[in-house]
């Protein structure tokens, strides 16, 4: 299906699952994945899952972590290595031995905080870290990598049992790396992943989603000639039939056998559906020397020479289970087509002609019976060791968002009608579209205008200990006998969740004060149909609201009366 | 060709496929941000098996352009 089909096949779904209960999802990263969100909604509301994906802010994946979940069912967080600090991919190769492992201290750091701040969340995706798009071809690792492999590790050992992780590098083999990446998008958009990637990404996370829902399939029916064994019991008889790996030709069978065994002792119902005379399938379970799946692991049988689909359908009421739970495997292309047709709900799946890969189908359905509990019990063995560990850690790296935003080094630096920077915030107010309180655009001439005739135009830069953000916030200030308004006042996307929106507005208050004679000072939010995330901005710094309109609000301010903000990890500094 | 732009334009953006006309652009449909640029372009790429250069992406803001490029490159 086509990424254009399938964004109006959702939108058909999810007008059908009104009514039904929402399973919101929010998907955190430091790059663009917007179009995870339909591919991932679509393919679970075909499973009746009403799914609602949204995401965090673009690279702010510790911050969102404290405040966006309510609610959430799942995170799903993509975070990808090169992108730690801006250029990362190749500037880790040149770095110093003392600024790695800065870099990967504060990386570890902010894990633990994520993992601690989502520990409430019903399942974390967690995808691993990998360095393989931004590798050579080398036998030789590059910094990169080696990064990757530790934080991976730290993961492994870290993780509590909501995080499941997410293997990257296994969904570049199975898209293929070419096919993954659209380089295109990555420098101008810092978006990595193609359609293609996605869409598999949804596939490998699919049955994660199905066991929470309680949709995981419960029940395998297996055929016996030819799907258990090779050859045919009746005709073959006991010596002729093959399942070992000692025999040639029965080494499959054998593969195939243990895989079905081990989902039985998962908890699989494993049930036999073949046309045979019920004694001598009967005499190969019991007797067959090579035989592993005993009747131990079989908790039904229809071996008779009846219809295949009345004996799973009589399989399926005995076992009081849905039928689209059921997965049904057999050899027969008559069978297989009969079975589909008559008892559509089921799973059908056929053994391959070329023999050599019925185990890796095997391999793929044995998927579709994910059980997430299943999991969650392995993960409490490994719990006993993890226990020992935590209160060090706890001890050690735990940290607040407060002292991680205190750890960052924050430093705003205010520029106060600086020509400079013209032409930067000329083109600010044209783009920000998010955080911008006003959405006025101007021109270069326009903000010289302002600059000249007596406004204050006020821009920051901010930085912190990994590198420097450039500018990315301003604000306008027009001024009228003892009254001041704020014309403009907007920030870029990349910086916000750091309270730097806060620290900025205290300084203009400041610098308002300073003027000495404005006792009034007015403020707007110009509503647009994507500035809903500052509505309510300068309600909660504590200005009053005057009116109210469709178009939005006014407010005012007596500015010697402001409550400042006084954020303490952010260093204030004013350029020249 | 033009329905099936029309239609994957529609989908990407979420509006009625019939009510797009040629001078369309982000100012006239207020769906059409950068990040949609972004999804409208994969699918067209998909829809008609091409690939566009990263001027061609730039360029095509509006309607009768992004018609005018795929007509070129698909030869349709």
């Amino acid at each position: 299906m086509t990424y254009a089909e399938i964004l109006s096949n959702n939108q058909l779904l999810k007008d059908q699952l009104i009514g039904t209960e929402k399973y919101p999802i929010i998907v955190l990263s430091n790059i663009i994945v917007s179009q995870q969100k339909e591919i991932l909604e679509h393919s679970l509301r075909k499973h009746k899952i009403n799914a609602e994906v949204s995401f965090g802010d673009y690279d702010n994946i510790v911050q969102d972590s404290t405040y966006l979940l309510t609610g959430q069912q799942a995170v799903i967080i993509f975070w990808e290595a090169a992108n730690f600090i801006e250029g990362f991919s190749y500037k880790a190769s040149i770095m110093s031995e003392e600024q790695i492992i800065e870099v990967q201290k504060k990386i570890q750091s902010e894990i633990l905080a994520v993992f601690n701040q989502l520990k409430n969340v019903p399942v974390v995706l967690f995808n691993t870290f990998s360095a393989l798009p931004f590798s050579s071809e080398s036998l030789q690792k590059n910094k990169l990598e080696i990064i990757c492999d530790e934080l991976n590790y730290f993961i492994e050992t870290n993780a509590p049992t909501n995080v499941i992780s997410v293997n990257i590098d296994k969904l570049y083999s199975r898209v293929s790396l070419s096919n993954a990446i659209d380089w295109r998008y990555w420098y101008s958009s810092k978006s990595l992943y193609t359609i293609d990637f996605f869409k598999e990404y949804t596939e490998f996370v699919l049955p994660v989603f199905l066991s929470l829902a309680g949709k995981s399939k419960k029940a395998l029916f297996v055929d016996c000639d030819n799907t258990l064994w090779k050859g045919i019991i009746g005709e073959d008889g006991m010596g002729g039939i093959l399942m070992s790996s000692s025999v040639k030709g029965g080494a499959v069978f054998e593969e195939i056998q243990a895989n079905i065994v081990e989902l039985a002792r998962k908890g699989v119902i494993v049930g036999l559906a073949s046309k045979n005379n019920a004694e001598d399938v009967d005499e190969v379970i019991n007797n067959h020397p090579d035989i592993l799946l005993k009747n131990e692991n079989i908790v039904i049988k229809a071996v008779n020479w009846l219809d295949k689909p009345d004996n799973i359908r009589w399989m399926v009421k005995e076992l009081n289970i849905g039928t689209d739970s059921c997965v049904f495997l057999d050899d027969s292309d008559f069978e297989v087509g009969y079975v589909k047709e008559n008892v559509p709900e089921l799973s059908v799946y056929q053994v391959p002609q070329k023999t050599y890969l019925y185990p890796s189908l095997v391999r793929n359905i044995k998927s579709l019976f994910y059980n997430w509990s299943v999991s969650a019990e392995d993960a409490k063995r490994v719990e006993m060791y993890k226990a020992e560990k935590q209160r060090t850690i706890e001890q050690s790296t735990f940290i607040s968002i407060d002292e991680y935003l205190d750890s960052l080094e924050l430093k705003l630096i205010l520029y106060n009608n600086d020509a400079t920077y013209i032409s930067r915030l000329a083109q600010m107010t044209q783009k920000t579209n998010q955080f911008n309180l006003t959405t006025k655009r101007y021109t270069e001439t326009e903000i010289n205008k302002h600059m000249q005739n007596g406004d204050s135009v006020i821009a920051f830069e901010l930085k912190d200990k990994f590198g420097d953000y450039g500018i990315t916030g301003m604000c306008i200030i027009t001024y009228a006998g003892n009254e001041a308004v704020i014309d403009t006042f907007l920030m870029s996307c990349r910086v916000i969740g750091r309270n730097v929106e806060k620290a900025f507005f205290d300084e203009i208050i400041k610098l308002i004060n300073k003027k000495g004679n404005i006792t009034f000072l007015r403020a707007n939010y110009l509503r647009t149909m994507k500035n809903e995330q500052v509505s309510q901005f300068y309600d909660k710094l504590g200005l009053s609201l005057d009116k109210t309109t469709p178009s939005g609000n006014s407010y005012y301010l007596i500015p010697q009366e402001y409550l400042f903000n006084n954020i303490k990890y952010i260093q204030i500094e004013y350029g020249k | 060709m033009e329905n099936r732009i029309k239609k994957v334009i529609g989908s990407v953006f979420g509006i009625d496929p019939a009510t797009i006309t040629e001078n369309d652009s982000p100012d006239s449909i207020p769906n059409w941000d950068s990040l949609r640029h972004m999804n409208l372009i994969v699918a067209l790429e998909e829809e008609f098996e091409i690939e566009f250069t990263e001027d061609e992406i730039m360029d095509m803001l509006n309607y009768k352009i992004l018609y005018t490029i795929i007509k070129e490159k698909t030869g349709l």
